[in-house]
This record gives C-alpha cells, sequence and structure tokens, in this order.
C-alpha cells in the first residue's frame, strides 16, 4: 500500500531534508527575480511547502475580529518555522543594537518579512497555486532534470506585461485604453487574461500601421532585445 | 559454487539483446526558434516556453 508516502525523501534524514526545504523556500522567496533553478524533484517538494506558508501570510492579510493582533503574531510564529528564523540571533544582537538599528539578520527573517509585508498583500485573492515549475530538460553533469520554481505574478511579469500594453497603447490608442480600464476593473487574474487577448488583436493591427516607430520607443526600457522577443511571440499568436 | 555448464553462444547474447534497445526521447519543433525541444519543457535554445514566456536568460544567438 501507498497509504503515508506522499513526499519524497530527497536522500536525506528528516532535519536535513527539513533543513533543505527551509533553505530553499528562503531562497526563493528572498531572491531578486523570485525564481531559483532546482532539480524537479525538489521544486516539487518545495511547492507544497512554500504555498503553505505563503497561505499563513495571504491569511495574515484578511483578518477579522477583535484578536487581530494576536491572530497576526501567531502566524507569522507558523510561518516562521517554515524558515531559519529562529529568535536566537535576535537576543544577541539586541547588545549591540546602537549600530545596526533592525536590520533583517538572517536570510530567514528577511524572507519572512518580506513574506508578510509584500507577499500576502500580493496574495489577497489568489485561492492557492501562487508559484509556477517549468521544466528546464537535463543537467549535463549528472543528468538530473532541472525545473524552474517561480512565484507568479512577480514583478519582472507584471514588467512584461506592462511593456506589452504600453505598445499597444502606442500602436492604437482607443483600443489600449479600453483594455486599460477594463484591467483596473476585474481583478489581477481575470483583467490580464482579458488584457492580453485584446492585445493580440491591437498588435495585429499595430503590424499593418508604422511599427518600426513603436519598437524604437520600446527599445529605451529593457533593451532591444527584449521587445524583439516579445514581438516575435506577438507574431506566433498571430499565425496561430 | 555454482557453475556454467554451457558456454553462451552469442546468438543467445544477440536475441536477448533484441529487446534491449533504447529510443530518442520524442521531439517537437519549438514553436518560437523551429528547434528540436522536449514537450513540457522550456526550448533549450531559445528558453520560450508557452510562446509567451521567456524562461531562460539567452547565450548568445
Amino acid at each position: 500500500m501507498r497509504h503515508l508516502k506522499a513526499h519524497r525523501k530527497l536522500g536525506r534524514t528528516t532535519e536535513h531534508r527539513i533543513s533543505l526545504l527551509r533553505n530553499l523556500a528562503t531562497s526563493l522567496i528572498n531572491s531578486r527575480e523570485e525564481r531559483i533553478i532546482t532539480t524537479l524533484p525538489k521544486a516539487k517538494e518545495l511547492r507544497p511547502f512554500v504555498e503553505r506558508v505563503i497561505t499563513c501570510a495571504r491569511r495574515a492579510q484578511n483578518l477579522e475580529g477583535d484578536d487581530t493582533a494576536a491572530q497576526s503574531v501567531h502566524l507569522r510564529r507558523q510561518a516562521a518555522s517554515f524558515f531559519h528564523a529562529g529568535n536566537r540571533q535576535q537576543a544577541v544582537s539586541t547588545g549591540t543594537r546602537s549600530t545596526q538599528g533592525r536590520a533583517p539578520r538572517t536570510a530567514g527573517v528577511a524572507a519572512l518579512k518580506r513574506l508578510f509585508d509584500e507577499l500576502g498583500e500580493r496574495y489577497k485573492d489568489r485561492p492557492g497555486g501562487y508559484t509556477r515549475i517549468i521544466k528546464l530538460g537535463h543537467r549535463v553533469g549528472d543528468n538530473a532534470e532541472l525545473a524552474i520554481i517561480e512565484l507568479v505574478d512577480n514583478p519582472r511579469e507584471r514588467a512584461s506585461v506592462e511593456s506589452q500594453k504600453k505598445r499597444a497603447k502606442s500602436s492604437g490608442k482607443k483600443t489600449a485604453k479600453a483594455s486599460e480600464s477594463k484591467a483596473a476593473e476585474g481583478g489581477r487574474r481575470g483583467g490580464r487574461k482579458a488584457d492580453r487577448t485584446s492585445e493580440k488583436e491591437e498588435t495585429t493591427k499595430a503590424r499593418g500601421k508604422g511599427e518600426e516607430k513603436v519598437e524604437s520607443g520600446e527599445a529605451k526600457s529593457k533593451g532591444a532585445s527584449r521587445s524583439r522577443k516579445t514581438e516575435s511571440t506577438a507574431e506566433e499568436k498571430e499565425t496561430e | 559454487m555454482p557453475n556454467p555448464k554451457r558456454r553462451h553462444s552469442k546468438a543467445r547474447t544477440r536475441k536477448r539483446r533484441a529487446h534491449d534497445a533504447l529510443r530518442a526521447p520524442q521531439t517537437s519543433l519549438c514553436p518560437n526558434c523551429q528547434e528540436p525541444r522536449m514537450s513540457h519543457r522550456a526550448c533549450p535554445k531559445c528558453g520560450f516556453y508557452k510562446g509567451r514566456e521567456v524562461i531562460h536568460v539567452e547565450q548568445n544567438t
């Protein structure tokens, strides 16, 4: 029977495994691009682990009742067990607080802070599914399958959506405005989806008109290679 | 110690191995760069996945 065999052991003892997952979770949340590249099994194990802690942060956003302060502290403490965010370091640093102030002492503490300050807010209305795993193929040295695990709706992703919106705006002003207001109305997810479809139409239109102009304006923001890439995607969609 | 009684002929070995062949992995063409890539994975050449997403840092053109 496969009862009670839910998780991979990853070739480690229990303590080692939990420590690994905490480290991976910390890396994922602290990383600038909000994504890490790791092996596929580790990514798959990490997914439920971080999503659980993100849910903690999300719940802290929608607290009700008269004991919200106590509840939020409790959630924070529960979440702390998903990182190496013990308070031992804090006790040590209180002696020399005058120099450093209240800067985050460890990566785990920083992750916890970021989680409750930023990510809880971001995922307030998302019922789970905060991460995405993208398979990358096999590593050269040991043929292990690699994967990206990333937080969805991250700044990079939003920037690319934004830049596409901008492109659409500069080509067909009327339609772009309409799509933008639509995005503002609907929730984050619905809005984005609607946006994408309207973008498709707009880029098709832009193709007919002066498209060179759009390209030059776009090149300022992130470099020409990026915009060219997005353009080729648009082309693809058209052909579909 | 148990030992083989008879010599193992080449034919016997080869007959056994007739079913051991490995297949090449299934690939399809990347819709972005037309290179072969495995399905459900980001394209190793251009880093695209599901059209829109640029996954990888590109090495060079």
